[in-house]
């Protein structure tokens, strides 16, 4: 059993080593942009994470108590957090891996692909540690002038409780689909969940739609009752933020204690799961596997996208097939359309909930800088999803060239229907949503007009750019779009879609400001001449990001060789 | 020691509706390369991922040198090596360490290993590239290294489904001359294929197999006289095969 262990573990070195080894292939633009990315965001949690901590500080009597308030809320919702993350990676990595069928058909025993899967579960959910604990810890270490050895020990806390949510979550999830054999039962208890987590939030919502706040310590005091269960003293999160606030005061006997009971839970949920491997893993893997191979996946087509297709004037037959197509694959494929759905359904939620939180009564300052904010997070939004989804188009058609680049249509012709189908669905995301920001923050017509100007000239620019820089450089030696987009070219793509978004964000903070007093569409005419040049200078460059890059490709098409 | 190395009784596999494998009773013995034949949808993969554990019978037994692959499924699988249709293989290892894991996992010494792993891929023209990730290898390079692999581990029991696809002919020749020479060392060996070359070549017995059921079973000369003296195995299959569906010859 132990040299199983050995040679799994001598693996996954390997593996990771060899990894590592690749990241000098990449371009030097994407690392120094990635390296940038990481510095920035590091430093900007801790940055946020102390403004929070310093404005905590701020109440008089209370402030030192809240800041630990704080470290255990914080300590609870990252639990919450890895515990939800743990179980939905755990089903990747127990069931959908690309390994699994070469692993289960060799000699390896089950206890041991549990533990190898559990350490690929542990090392996905660094990503909070990185990105939350480490700026978090930091921050509350400096605010507090933690001594030194704090900031050993307290990141270690963390990890414990990462192996413990990785461990409970992964039970949870080898349990669940032990229990529950049936897909469609499987379906229908994720609903009844996703319903009564959706019932749990409204619960919360009434207190916080209460009137008047007479002042922000009232806050508090109507959102901690909500956070009990942060202080349950029988549960890993509770274990790790009295540690590190004992840490802080230099407690060890209490911080060691929290230590054992944190190893002694994490070890009795592992242990539970390795010597019931054999009975829940295999049983379960195999009642899924059944259920694949089961499902017919049979379809009766879109008939509604047919209809609508054949109302779409100028459009011949080959054309229409390829907008089918693409329209097909794209609602087929639940990796693409849950991102759009849960990045554009996340953004719809919070604009339709602005007036719940009475942004629509704050003064014309604020609520024409949330305006601006929304819109700058709907730019970004749609930035990433275009660079995600239609850079790598192109090169995903040149793969399958001989379908579609054999067919009637010219190179040319299959660019520019890309582009167009990418340009309607961003238009209807970006308009639906502004107007929807718009009208729940009562934003004047004239403003609202100008800014759905601004989104749908931004539709055309991250469209125009995104298609034709998958085209310029496209990609046809893999079928896996997130290689296509980690390249070169997807990174100066986001480069680019980020200066845009940067101008544009500008250009919007600087209209909400200029035209907040205009309460008629009519008045905007009135606009003196630094407005009407601003607008003209992003038209211009709005067109040329659409224009250039589709151009170029054009060029490049037509010279192309496959 | 057990004289049949795959023993099946009277698999039955369903899903839902839909019967992949009806009734199958085949018994592989020591030192035989039996091959299964059948239309694409017949069962063979199923029949195949079920040998290998990867599926569970809805009804009979499948045993490997006596261990079901059920109920004693770790015992079983000490036996087997199985290549899928489609294999997978880790990108960011190279050739030699994916190898050297393989070999650990079996329990082969490391300079038995080297030694073996210099023969093969010398053999199928892989040796130069034997340090690179296999990211970079073509799909018939990426097919001879799971074939090296699988003939590495000395398994008394290879499965494989469709080994042919992406083999050049001299790398063809080379895994053909291997898995006869398997064989004669008293392994056994049970083949899925639609390379009907292949399977007149090397097949002890041939087993065809269309919409779950074992239509016919036999060495390539009882196939030829159950379908009427014909002497081409391709015409053999297509008539047992639309005899069965009651299609005309």
């Amino acid at each position: 059993m132990i040299h199983e262990h050995q040679i799994l573990k001598d693996l996954e070195i390997k593996l990771v080593r060899n990894h590592l080894g690749t990241i000098r292939q990449h371009s030097l633009l994407k690392i120094l942009f990635c390296s940038f990315m990481l510095i920035f965001m590091g430093v900007g949690a801790f940055a946020f994470f102390k403004i929070a901590f310093h404005f905590l500080h701020t109440f008089t009597l209370v402030g030192p108590f809240l800041a630990d308030r704080f470290v255990s809320i914080f300590t609870y919702c990252l639990f919450i957090l890895l515990l939800t993350s743990s179980t939905v990676t755990a089903y990747m990595v127990f069931y959908k891996s690309d390994d699994n069928q070469l692993l289960f058909t060799l000699p390896v025993s089950w206890e041991a692909l549990w533990t190898k899967k559990l350490c690929e579960i542990f090392a996905l959910s660094a990503w909070a540690f990185l990105f939350l604990v480490i700026p978090f810890l930091a921050a509350y270490g400096h605010f507090k002038g933690a001594p030194a050895d704090f900031y050993l020990l307290a990141p270690v806390y963390y990890l414990a409780l990462a192996w413990n949510a990785c461990a409970i979550g992964a039970l949870i999830t080898l349990l669940f689909f032990f229990v529950v054999r049936k897909a469609a039962l499987r379906k229908w208890i994720l609903w009844a969940a996703g319903i009564a987590l959706l019932v749990s939030l409204i619960h919360m919502r009434p207190d916080l739609r209460e009137e008047p706040l007479s002042s922000p310590a009232e806050l508090f005091n109507r959102i901690l009752p909500h956070f009990k269960w942060s202080f349950a003293p029988f549960f890993p999160h509770a274990w790790t933020s009295d540690s590190i606030t004992a840490l802080r005061h230099h407690h060890f006997s209490d911080a060691l204690f929290n230590a054992f009971l944190l190893i002694a839970n994490g070890l009795f949920f592992f242990q539970i799961g390795f010597l019931t491997a054999p009975l829940l893993y295999r049983q379960s893997r195999l009642f899924l596997t059944e259920d694949k191979t089961r499902r017919h996946r049979g379809t009766k087509g879109l008939p509604v996208l047919d209809t609508l297709l054949r109302w779409l004037p100028r459009l011949n037959n080959a054309e229409r097939a390829l907008i089918a197509k693409d329209i097909r694959l794209f609602v087929r494929d639940p990796v693409q359309w849950s991102q759009f759905l849960i990045f554009f359904g996340v953004l719809a939620i919070y604009f339709a909930n602005l007036r719940t939180f009475k942004y629509d009564l704050l003064i014309p300052y604020w609520k024409h800088f949330i305006f601006a904010a929304n819109i700058a997070a709907l730019l970004m939004t749609a930035a990433g999803l275009n660079g995600r989804f239609a850079f790598p188009l192109f090169s995903l058609e040149g793969n399958r060239f001989w379908i579609v680049g054999l067919s009637p249509l010219s190179m040319k012709k299959i660019l520019i229907e890309k582009f167009k189908l990418w340009f309607c669905i961003n238009l209807a995301v970006l308009w639906g949503l502004t107007f929807l920001s718009a009208a729940m923050l009562r934003i004047s017509p004239a403003l609202t007009a100008a800014m759905l100007v601004l989104t749908g000239l931004a539709s055309f620019a991250l469209t125009g750019l995104s298609i034709g820089m998958g085209a310029i450089f496209p990609n046809f030696k893999t079928d896996n779009p997130v290689k296509i987009v980690s390249g070169f070219s997807g990174t100066l793509n986001f480069i680019l879609e980020f200066c845009y978004i940067f101008l544009a964000t500008g250009i919007a903070v600087f209209l909400t400001h200029s035209l907040s007093g205009i309460t008629r569409a009519a008045q905007v005419w009135d606009m003196n001449s630094n407005i009407a040049g601003l607008v003209l200078m992003m038209v211009g460059i709005s067109l040329a990001y659409g224009f250039v890059p589709l151009w170029v490709a054009g060029q490049k098409l037509a010279e192309m060789e496959y | 020691m057990e004289k049949n190395v795959i023993e099946i009784d009277r698999l039955v596999k369903k899903y839902g509706a839909t019967l992949a494998v009806n009734d199958l009773t085949l018994h592989i013995p020591r030192g035989e390369l039996f091959v299964l034949l059948g239309p694409n949808a017949a069962g063979k993969t199923t029949t195949l991922k079920i040998i290998a554990g990867l599926l569970k019978p809805t009804d009979g037994t499948v045993r490997i040198l006596g261990a079901d692959v059920v109920t004693a499924y770790a015992e079983a699988k000490k036996h087997l090596r199985f290549v899928p249709d489609f294999p997978f293989l880790y990108d960011k290892l190279s050739g030699m360490e994916f190898l050297e894991f393989i070999a650990d996992l079996y329990g082969i010494p490391r300079q038995e290993m080297l030694a073996q792993s210099e023969i093969l891929l010398t053999d199928f023209n892989l040796w130069d590239q034997r340090h690179e990730l296999i990211e970079s290898y073509s799909h018939g390079m990426r097919q001879k290294l799971i074939i090296t692999s699988t003939f590495l581990t000395h398994s008394p029991l290879i499965v494989i489904d469709e080994p042919m696809v992406g083999l050049d002919p001299p790398s063809a020749k080379t895994f053909k001359a291997l898995l006869l020479q398997h064989v004669r060392d008293g392994g056994t060996v049970l083949l899925s294929t639609h390379t009907l070359s292949l399977a007149e070549e090397v097949a002890h017995r041939i087993g065809v197999l269309h919409k779950g059921r074992l239509i016919a079973c036999g060495s390539l000369e009882a196939l030829r006289q159950q379908a009427g003296g014909i002497r081409e195995l391709e015409q053999v299959f297509i008539k047992l095969t639309q005899e069965e569906t009651g299609a005309p010859a």
